[in-house]
């Protein structure tokens, strides 16, 4: 029962996962379709240029260069906020210290 | 011999010859005062940041772009459509234009508020007017660039405002573009003041400003200085660098994740003999004074409209550049007054933009 169970969540998921990349690759196919349209030296005047990216996989590359670039730019912050915290403490020390002599 | 005395040895040598430890020590001891109004001293360092990605996306464009009526558009085309990521490349450069003006008005508005133009730091505060101006041209000239329909209007209506004022006006328009009419001229002119005379204006300002700003240190509150009150200080490396740092990374962020998700599209080749497509409008920051312009009527006590109007703003615009000498008595009537104005200016900005975006 349990096999069966998972054999149907499992097509499921495939299901889903290769309508996903179906409907991706469809759409980008029509982006591409659209930017060839719009090349330069064919019949550019007559299209306004919507950029995008040229294909699935410069949108992937871009997607988690972004994503890369968040999860760097949080744990640099977090890096940056120690170091400042310290800083500031040593700072003060300093100061309260100079006061005394 | 090991790493790193050979890093030790090739930081002697360039101290022997730059010096550069005397600038570590001042920057070392040069404090940063910490108060409720610290947060503007970010802005400076966010609009230095959005200059250098301006650079550096520029002369990714300029390898590609030519200026000539019949190549223009198609090479802005080709960037978008066949250099690889030069559509992410054009929207970053776009997108920090705008975040540039954007936090040169926040910079400039901040230190009219909290007065910190004050003596003796009134030619910080002028250096900081032009390089504003600087960035209004650097944005004018920039728009005409992709040789599309909008651009070309906007740049003709942009053009013709200095035609209003009296006897050099006419001699303005036509030293803006090279002609009576926006031409293939103008293309060419805008391309040499965007990459080659604005540049060198800005660097030029930018190297007065900063030099200024180290030279008669951060302001502090109006209020406190004249009360003589100690206000707490920070060196400005490393604990104000991080600081700043900590933002530049948060607005790069932003900036990428904007240029991605809206980057600014190419309309079709500008066709010169066309007429003007319906809804031209300016960029974002010339709104209020392109909706001012659209209000004002033709004739005022038999004067035309658009003369006493884009006198008036040249008038506004000196006054603007001469606050420090004007504004001598912050904490007094007169002062109040001029802070006021700041606070109406910004409304009537806002006004004005979002009315004339209706």
């Amino acid at each position: 029962m349990k096999t069966h169970a998972n054999k149907i969540l499992l097509s499921l998921f495939l299901g889903v996962l290769c309508f996903g990349l179906f409907s991706v690759n469809f759409g980008w196919a029509q982006e591409i379709e659209q930017i060839q349209k719009t090349r330069p030296g064919e019949n550019a005047a007559e299209n306004m240029i919507v950029p995008a990216p040229k294909n699935i996989k410069e949108a992937i590359a871009i997607y988690v260069f972004l994503g890369w670039m968040w999860l760097s730019i949080f744990v640099l912050v977090y890096i940056l906020r120690q170091k400042i915290k310290e800083l500031d403490r040593i700072h003060k020390l300093k100061f309260f210290s100079s006061h005394k002599s | 011999m090991n790493i790193k005395k050979l890093g030790a040895g090739f930081q002697a040598w360039l101290d022997d010859r730059f010096g550069l430890s005397g600038i570590a020590q001042f920057l070392k001891e040069k404090p940063v005062p910490q108060h409720k109004h610290s947060i503007w001293y970010y802005t400076g360092s966010a609009i230095l940041i959005f200059f250098t990605i301006q650079i550096i996306t520029g002369f990714m464009l300029i390898l590609y772009y030519r200026p000539t009526l019949e190549e223009a558009n198609a090479s802005v085309a080709r960037v978008m459509t066949e250099v690889p990521l030069g559509w992410i490349i054009r929207s970053v450069h776009s997108w920090s234009a705008t975040f540039m003006i954007a936090f040169v008005f926040v910079h400039l508005i901040s230190i009219w508020v909290t007065k910190s133009y004050r003596e003796p730091r009134e030619i910080t505060w002028m250096s900081g007017v032009l390089l504003l101006a600087c960035s209004l041209f650097f944005g004018f000239t920039g728009y005409l660039l992709p040789w599309d329909d909008l651009s070309l209007s906007a740049t003709k209506v942009g053009t013709d405002i200095p035609r209003s004022i009296p006897v050099v006006g006419l001699w303005v328009t036509k030293l803006l573009r090279g002609s009576e009419d926006v031409t293939g001229d103008t293309l060419t002119r805008f391309f040499g003041i965007h990459v080659c005379i604005l540049p060198i204006f800005l660097v030029l300002l930018l190297a007065i400003h900063i030099y200024l700003i180290q030279k008669k240190g951060m302001s502090v509150p109006v209020e406190a200085e004249t009360r003589g009150e100690d206000v707490r200080t920070i060196p400005f490396w490393p604990n104000f660098v991080f600081r700043e740092m900590v933002v530049w990374l948060v607005l790069v962020g932003v900036l990428f994740s904007v240029a991605v998700f809206l980057p600014p599209s190419l309309d079709k080749p500008a066709d010169l003999m066309a007429a003007a497509p319906e809804g031209v409008k300016p960029e974002w920051y010339f709104l209020f004074l392109f909706q001012t312009l659209k209000i004002v009527p033709p004739k005022i006590l038999f004067v035309n409209g658009d003369t006493v109007a884009v006198l008036l703003m040249l008038v506004a615009g000196v006054l603007f550049f001469l606050l420090p000498i004007i504004d001598n008595k912050p904490l007094e009537r007169k002062g109040k007054i001029i802070t006021v104005l700041a606070y109406a200016l910004v409304a009537y900005a806002l006004i004005m933009s979002v009315w004339s975006l209706l």
